[in-house]
């Protein structure tokens, strides 16, 4: 550790460096880094700024931490964390800090700006994910034997519902519940309109491959990840998390097969 | 497998079968990407992210035609690509869920909740309860096949936990 970042530790004040290493755990786990890995994370940036007898609970939607104040007093701070869309290149680059935090090479007041430019970060614009959402639609309605044809009606119904949620879903503020069922419903309406005009060869293909990317690969491999490292509290909110987002697929789906059918008296070609 | 390739390329039906697989990786591969894409992955990483994905539903497609079994083949291939992660996640220095949550998503039972939904819907119960069981078993499959990978110990994708480690970087 060079004397420069020495110097802004002991300048910093305690209160802030305990903020800091609080803000670093709570930034890894809402853009979906492992409970452990936050958990870590604070484990050495608390060490290397020189928090006394720091402590931390981490579980999927919070984080209690506890340090020693003075000498004298324990501070504790809870943290509340929701469930946020993930994006991984904060994760990596937050690893990265972190490293350099452990090695001693980074002080508060370089951690602050790193954690204010970190946290504005994105790999992709929306028009790319809006795109990637509709060749993702595309390629798993090939995985699971639809034709080309069909790929191309889900890579339309993919580029809707991902329009759906980045535009339409945040003006109406609703529960991740209603937005999922809400989406998928949006999504397969769309599929069943282009069917019905001609647009693919199987309906079946069309669907799945169109509400691929709201399957809930991500809180499923999460919960497994926590159930192992043997945090039962965490893999249970996740896998709750899987199961209703797959139940809002399937309500949200079915539902708008239901309208469609009485719609058009169960005919679609 | 010698014998394999000779059948493949012997006859015309073979050489179909084969343009097909080799779609279906494609497809993975892209599918993959595309998600990582959604998920924000750093640009750097994104084809190692599709190379998981692809290598997870080769294995699926290859115990799923040998045996017809589609829950151990969603078994086998999370397992393999969970170790892939992991081993990515070595070199690149990243986090494995970064590997990990890309990769996995050629996996999950998408299809099994809709035709769940679907059945459901119609009024045909007991096709979508069966249904219903099968996307469970693929979901606990899964879970099974991360957990095996996990139980390996890290020194053998080469992760060394002394801070040298930290210290080397940059």
């Amino acid at each position: 550790m060079n004397e420069e970042v020495r110097r802004s530790i002991e300048e910093c004040s305690q209160m802030e460096r305990f903020n800091l290493v609080t803000r670093l755990g709570n930034d890894i786990l809402i853009n979906g880094g492992e409970i452990f890995r936050a958990n870590e994370a604070m484990q050495y940036a608390a060490r290397v700024l020189r928090l006394e007898g720091f402590n931390a609970y981490v579980i999927a939607n919070g984080i209690f931490s506890t340090a020693i104040i003075d000498g004298r007093f324990y501070s504790s701070r809870i943290c509340y964390v929701r469930l946020a869309p993930i994006v991984l290149c904060r994760v990596d680059e937050l690893n990265h800090l972190s490293r350099r935090i452990a090695a001693g090479k980074c002080g508060p007041y370089e951690i602050r700006a790193e954690l204010d430019r970190i946290e504005k970060m994105e790999a992709a614009g929306n028009m790319t994910k809006i795109f990637a959402s509709g060749i993702g639609s595309a390629s798993f309605c090939y995985l699971f034997m639809g034709s080309f044809f069909d790929a191309f009606t889900a890579f339309l119904a993919g580029v809707v519902l991902n329009l759906f949620l980045i535009y339409a879903a945040p003006r109406i503020s609703v529960s991740r519940i209603m937005r999922n069922i809400l989406a998928s419903l949006v999504v397969a309406m769309f599929c069943c309109a282009m069917y019905s005009v001609g647009m693919g060869d199987s309906l079946d293909r069309i669907m799945i491959g169109a509400v691929f990317p709201l399957a809930p690969g991500i809180p499923l491999t999460n919960s497994v990840r926590n159930f192992l490292e043997n945090d039962y509290l965490s893999g249970l909110i996740r896998l709750v998390d899987a199961f209703l987002t797959a139940g809002c697929i399937a309500v949200g789906v079915g539902a708008a097969m239901r309208i469609w059918f009485t719609a058009t008296g169960g005919i679609f070609r | 497998m010698n014998e394999l390739i000779n059948v493949i390329l012997e006859n015309e039906e073979g050489l179909t079968v084969a343009l097909q697989v080799l779609l279906q990786l494609a497809a993975a591969f892209v599918g993959t990407v595309a998600f990582s894409v959604l998920f924000s992955v750093p640009k750097e990483y994104r084809s190692a992210c599709g190379v998981t994905g692809g290598v997870g539903w080769a294995v699926y497609l290859m115990i799923n035609s040998l045996n017809h079994t589609p829950i151990i083949g969603a078994f086998a291939a999370s397992a393999v690509l969970t170790i892939m992660s992991r081993y990515q996640a070595v070199q690149f220095k990243a986090p494995t869920t970064i590997f990990l949550l890309c990769g996995i998503f050629t996996l999950v039972p998408g299809a099994g909740i809709y035709y769940t939904a679907y059945y459901t819907f119609m009024g045909e119960e007991a096709t979508a309860l069966s249904y219903g069981m099968d996307t469970i078993k693929m979901a606990v499959a899964i879970g099974l096949g991360i957990g095996v990978a996990y139980s390996i110990p890290s020194f053998v994708f080469g992760w060394k936990k002394e801070p040298e480690v930290w210290n080397d970087e940059n």
